[in-house]
């Protein structure tokens, strides 16, 4: 059991970071970029890219994940994403799968269908304590992401940029009339979204392999830890993806890992009927 | 006596929401230091003509000028770095930044020369908020609210504020320690438009008042005048309020 809660946490730092990309992307342009997965698999495959073309190990790839992923999103904003603000979340949805689709696809092409490993040699290596085993690999890959949470939270709180975002999360119109460019706000903000997503991808494919659909597989995951820790709370979806992290591993080591993912979705289900602005969120979040 | 020149000019403006003509052939301009008061009936267009001139919501024909300069299709946050500054009828302070948060994020914008912190420390001073700095809106009182967002508007460079219905939902105290403020920024140069409901306070604010019905303007000019003019009195209180002739 401790040693599954354990796993756990350091699965789960990962899920987090992923998803405060995603919280951010809903929580400034009320946008439900269902690409986020995509862009998560994007990062795996900039940094897998960087260990099979130069040995390059995927963490020290994290920069380029960040400005890859970063800059394809801010490229996806202003192409696709801009015109959806504000717009129903049904037409948000429909662009946002159909980008999933296309990154997918494209993905295919390029690296072919099957799925790609990164075998460094501490990558595969345990720290042992007592009876517990924890991978290095995921120990690296929750420090970066707690490292990454504490700055984005740190940003968001104490910069002139984080506090212009935060403005327009709360009243982009209001936002507008003070004196915010509220485009430039969003384009940022999503690339952020994005290079979160690149940096989890880059620690991510550490240990866990990459294909064009992994994408698929992240994405609910950052859909329930976002409602979990409370739509509009973006320090809240980093616990949630701890709190998805535990639950699976759980019901791995207490049923099957097959059915690993079928407590989280029971979970979303009891949140949107019973507490819908999650965890974290406050009553009159979106 | 010479007029001053206009600091805001509109011009035949005319807004339309599908077959709803909001706005109709509205034209009035405002002058350096002026407080005009814009008034009318429920419905009668006084926050869509806001909307419009605050960039919000584009005209559908017309032009806006901005101190000769021709803002019509200026975005809203370029209005408002350029001096043209506003409130909002229903409070809409960001909830998550403190009071000092919230008058910081225009000043960031807005400050052209000098410190934007200075500048921050200076307007709450102004309205009396500084003891208020670093709480949130939600731990103060409405007409502090209110005292706030006319900071967060006025912060940086302000030429035109327009106060969108500002005493709703104040005391009578309340109310004429928010006016007092606004008289003592006039008295210091800003030119402002005032949308409100309380008509004896804006009587007594106002230098001039702009009136709507229907999207038209159907007078402008001194409030006594105003107030005396038939087709003002059957457009508030109906025809057969209409003085004799």
């Amino acid at each position: 059991m401790l040693q599954a809660l354990l796993s756990g946490i350091l699965v789960g730092g990962v899920y987090g970071l992923f998803s405060m990309g995603f919280s951010i992307a809903f929580g400034v342009m009320r946008i439900v970029n269902f690409a986020h997965g995509e862009l998560v698999m994007i990062g795996m495959f900039a940094a897998f890219f960087a260990y099979s073309a130069a040995g390059v190990d995927p963490l020290v790839a994290i920069p380029l994940a960040f400005v890859v992923v970063a800059a394809l999103s801010a490229v996806l904003y202003l192409l696709v994403y801009r015109r959806f603000v504000g717009r129903a979340t049904l037409q948000q949805l429909l662009a946002a799968i159909a980008v999933a689709l296309i990154l997918q696809t494209s993905a295919t092409l390029i690296f072919g269908p099957s799925a790609h490993a990164v075998r460094s040699n501490w990558g595969s290596q345990y720290l042992l304590i007592g009876p517990i085993f924890l991978s290095y690999a995921q120990l690296a890959a929750f420090a970066i992401s707690v490292a990454c949470v504490l700055t984005v939270e740190a940003v968001l709180r104490k910069t002139s940029w984080g506090k212009a975002i935060r403005a327009v999360a709360d009243d982009p119109e209001a936002a507008q009339l003070v004196g915010l460019n509220s485009q430039v706000i969003n384009i940022t903000a999503f690339a952020c979204s994005g290079a979160l997503a690149g940096i989890a991808g880059a620690v991510l494919v550490s240990y866990y392999p990459v294909s064009p659909h992994v994408g698929f597989l992240l994405m609910p995951i950052a859909l329930i830890a976002t409602v979990l820790g409370g739509l509009g709370s973006i320090g809240g979806a980093f616990v949630g993806g701890i709190i998805c992290g535990v639950i699976q591993q759980m019901t791995s080591v207490l049923w099957t890992s097959a059915l690993q993912d079928v407590p989280l979705y029971g979970v979303l289900l009891l949140l949107l009927a019973f507490r819908p602005y999650g965890l974290f969120g406050r009553v009159s979040a979106h | 006596m010479a007029r001053n020149p206009a600091v805001l000019e509109v011009t035949s403006v005319h807004r339309k929401f599908g077959g709803l003509q909001a706005l109709s052939d509205v034209s009035f301009a405002v002058e350096q230091q002026e407080v005009v008061g814009l008034i009318g009936p429920n419905g009668a267009g006084k926050s869509t003509l806001f909307e419009v001139i605050s960039g919000n919501i584009p005209p559908s024909s017309g032009a806006i000028a901005f101190h000769g300069d021709d803002v019509t299709r200026m975005a809203a946050f370029r209005r408002r770095r350029s001096g043209l500054c506003r409130t909002f009828q229903k409070i809409r302070l960001f909830g998550a930044l403190t009071v000092a948060q919230n008058v910081a994020v225009a000043a960031q914008q807005c400050v052209v020369d000098g410190n934007w912190r200075d500048e921050v420390a200076s307007a709450l001073a102004k309205l009396r908020l500084t003891a208020q700095a670093d709480r949130y809106p939600s731990e103060i009182t409405l007409p502090d609210r209110k005292k706030v967002e006319i900071a967060r508007a006025i912060v940086g460079r302000c030429r035109v504020l327009m106060l969108d219905e500002c005493l709703s939902g104040l005391t009578r105290d309340e109310a004429d320690e928010v006016v007092q403020e606004i008289l003592g920024l006039n008295r210091q140069g800003l030119t402002i438009i005032v949308v409100e409901h309380v008509m004896p306070v804006v009587m007594a604010m106002a230098q001039r008042l702009v009136v709507l019905q229907h999207g038209c303007v159907i007078a402008d000019g001194p409030p006594k005048e105003v107030a005396a003019n038939p087709v003002v009195i059957e457009a508030y209180l109906g025809a057969r309020h209409r003085p004799a002739p």
